[in-house]
């Protein structure tokens, strides 16, 4: 869960606090029963009840906290943009998401692209996101073999083979460039 | 959002058909009853006979069009009506639970679903093995159509980590022929997941676990953040987890009750964890030894069934893929060499202390599991000072053992530096050994409960039922 609570802070706190309360007081509320039910059963009917008793307090003690946590993650993913949940992974990893948009218009689907990234911010997930985004586009290992040459923080025109209509996608991060390889 | 979700439920009531007739099919002399916690056994059974199936329809050239989903589910829920079924036996009535524990459980674990499936329609997929391993190669799939090979047999898509099993990504590409690219809907898949493995678990569990003794157990297991938290990363780990978990469970009914249909139910979920992670072969290989064994010490014919079904687990859910695998020259990322190298594991020793002590960090950490494993491993002591079958013990802790010794000799033979494996895998790989205890311990509490009192032992009489 993208937004899960990592510290429960004061409310967090005091619901954590009033749920492990419940907790053990529902858990003595059951023993009693439970040895009621299973007391017939010799010798494992207390050790049982005393298992399952605890059993109900750690799981109602913890749940009001847990469901808490998991309303804050929700409080997060309700308020993001459709357009931006989708792209989440390329945000994730300090990618401009919307660009590959560009991309995409650019790239036709049945066309070849080569990946390089310099090293900086997003680099880690640009060819990741780039080989599941841009699909049904082939990504290629030799950028000579490719009809198009996508870079994150490198001059397109640096990469290798001879490139036309160098385009600046994006300046965000160390820049997105995309160009085609001319024959 | 409606739409994509009512189209999730279409694809998934798919699955439901397919498993009814997988049931069917199963179902020797006593089919399951009790209809409603029959179809979430169905269900699951469904999602892992179709999981299982739709690998090996894409090694054979297929593309998983929605057409061939449709008779590939179609053809298992028929195939259910080849075999002439015995009108259902009718059960004894379960003693009713006055202390009302069970019910609360009930309410709580239905709660926690409603809330769990609200928070899943709106997660984003923001793992990086989410959306750049499992659902890329769903959308692969669906997108060029089948297991292209400028894709699956690319070492440009190496991230895609290609050798791993591809019941995750069939299911996927199922969901998105029905409903379209919505990464969000996705998670929703997961969350019916869960829920079918805890009411499939209550199916298995009807006749020999009383309610009040189940659904506490089961509260605990629902409720613990990381099963909440692996049902939300779209991982395969919660999946594996529930195959293994329910194929442990099926074992240990077969090895009671010499049922066919656990036998059966068995090897299905053993398939299915092997289609669905590397480990979950680890698991599954873990498990059938234990079987084995303790089917032997009843008889050679059963254990002889046991090991048929292993190797039809092996046969269905490994051999098709490794071939199409060692056909198109793709290495896998386990290194079978280091982890049958003496050098490289005495070389490598060291790791050792390091891999044991994280995992059983991460299979006792509280704020993982509030108090699952202790709970279960105190069922499992006490099921042994009552005197209860040892067979049943035997099962849980063996397996349990065997299984985090497999993930600590995955670790160790680890290509990758250990510290930075262990630091992003280790906290979910537990997920199905400790499963496999939580699901088994109601059934040992039931079996304490069962067990003769020494004054009955001395008797010579039975306990009570």
């Amino acid at each position: 869960m993208i937004a899960l609570p990592s510290d429960p802070g004061v409310a967090g706190g005091v619901v954590l606090g009033l749920g492990v309360l419940a907790g053990i007081l529902l858990g003595l509320v059951a023993w009693p029963r439970l040895c009621s039910a299973l007391g017939a059963h010799e010798p494992a009917g207390r050790p049982v009840a005393a298992l399952l008793a605890l059993a109900v307090a750690s799981a109602f003690g913890t749940a009001p906290y847990l469901a808490w946590r998991i309303v804050q993650d929700l409080r997060y993913t309700t308020a993001i943009p459709r357009d931006v949940a989708e792209r989440i992974g390329a945000y994730e990893g300090n990618l401009s998401g919307g660009t590959f948009d560009l991309v995409l218009e650019a790239i036709r689907p049945n066309e070849t692209y080569y990946v390089a990234a310099g090293g900086g911010p997003g680099s880690g997930d640009f060819d990741a996101w780039a080989h599941t985004v841009l699909l049904p586009r082939i990504a290629v290992d030799d950028p000579a073999k490719a009809d198009w040459i996508l870079t994150l923080g490198v001059d397109p025109r640096s990469v290798g083979p001879k490139v036309g209509g160098v385009r600046v996608l994006t300046s965000y991060g160390d820049g997105m460039y995309l160009a085609r390889v001319l024959s | 959002m409606i739409l994509d979700v009512a189209a999730l439920f279409g694809a998934n009531a798919c699955l439901l058909l397919a498993g009814i007739g997988v049931l069917r099919l199963a179902a020797g002399p006593r089919p399951p009853a009790e209809p409603w916690s029959r179809v979430g056994l169905a269900y699951v059974a469904g999602v892992a006979a179709v999981g299982s199936i739709a690998p090996l329809l894409l090694v054979a050239g297929l593309d998983l069009t929605l057409a061939e989903i449709l008779a590939l589910c179609g053809t298992l829920f028929l195939a259910g009506f080849l075999r002439r079924r015995r009108p259902a036996e009718v059960e004894p009535q379960a003693p009713r639970d006055r202390t009302k524990v069970a019910a609360a459980c009930i309410a709580l674990v239905v709660t926690f679903f409603v809330l769990l499936a609200v928070d899943l329609v709106f997660q984003p997929l923001y793992r990086a093995d989410a959306w750049g391993q499992w659902t890329a190669k769903a959308r692969v799939i669906t997108i060029l159509g089948g297991l292209d090979e400028r894709v699956f047999a690319s070492d440009v898509y190496s991230s895609y980590n290609l050798d791993y099993p591809l019941l995750l990504p069939s299911l996927e590409a199922i969901d998105i022929r029905f409903m379209g690219f919505s990464t969000q809907i996705l998670h929703l898949q997961f969350g019916l997941l869960l829920a079918g493995f805890v009411v499939a678990l209550a199916a298995l569990a009807r006749k020999q676990v009383p309610r009040l003794v189940l659904w506490p157990l089961l509260a605990v297991l629902v409720v613990a953040p990381t099963v909440a938290i692996q049902t939300a990363s779209a991982y395969a780990d919660l999946p594996l987890a529930a195959f293994f978990a329910l194929a442990a469970v099926c074992a240990h009914r077969w090895l009671k009750d010499g049922d066919a249909t656990s036998l059966a139910l068995l090897g299905l979920f053993a398939t299915a964890a092997v289609a669905t992670k590397v480990e979950g072969t680890a698991f599954a290989a873990a498990l059938f030894v234990v079987v084995v064994v303790l089917a032997a010490r009843r008889s050679w014919h059963r254990a002889v069934s046991a090991a048929l079904v292993a190797g039809a687990v092996a046969l269905v859910g490994i051999v098709p893929w490794q071939a199409w695998l060692a056909a198109n020259g793709i290495p896998g990322n386990f290194s079978i060499g280091n982890a049958f190298s003496p050098g490289f594991l005495a070389s490598n020793a060291d790791r050792v202390p390091t891999i044991v002590g994280t995992l059983a960090r991460d299979v006792l950490d509280p704020t993982s599991w509030i108090l699952l494993l202790p709970l279960a491993l105190a069922a499992a002591a006490v099921a042994w000072h009552a005197g209860a079958s040892r067979e049943g013990i035997l099962l849980a802790a063996t397996t349990f053992v065997l299984s985090l010794g497999a993930l600590v000799w995955i670790y160790w033979s680890t290509r990758l530096p250990i510290d930075y494996h262990l630091e992003t895998s280790s906290r979910r790989v537990v997920l199905g050994p400790v499963l496999v205890c939580a699901s088994l311990a109601p059934f040992l509490l039931a079996d304490a409960l069962a067990a003769p009192s020494p004054k009955q032992r001395a008797s010579g009489e039975t306990g009570p039922v």
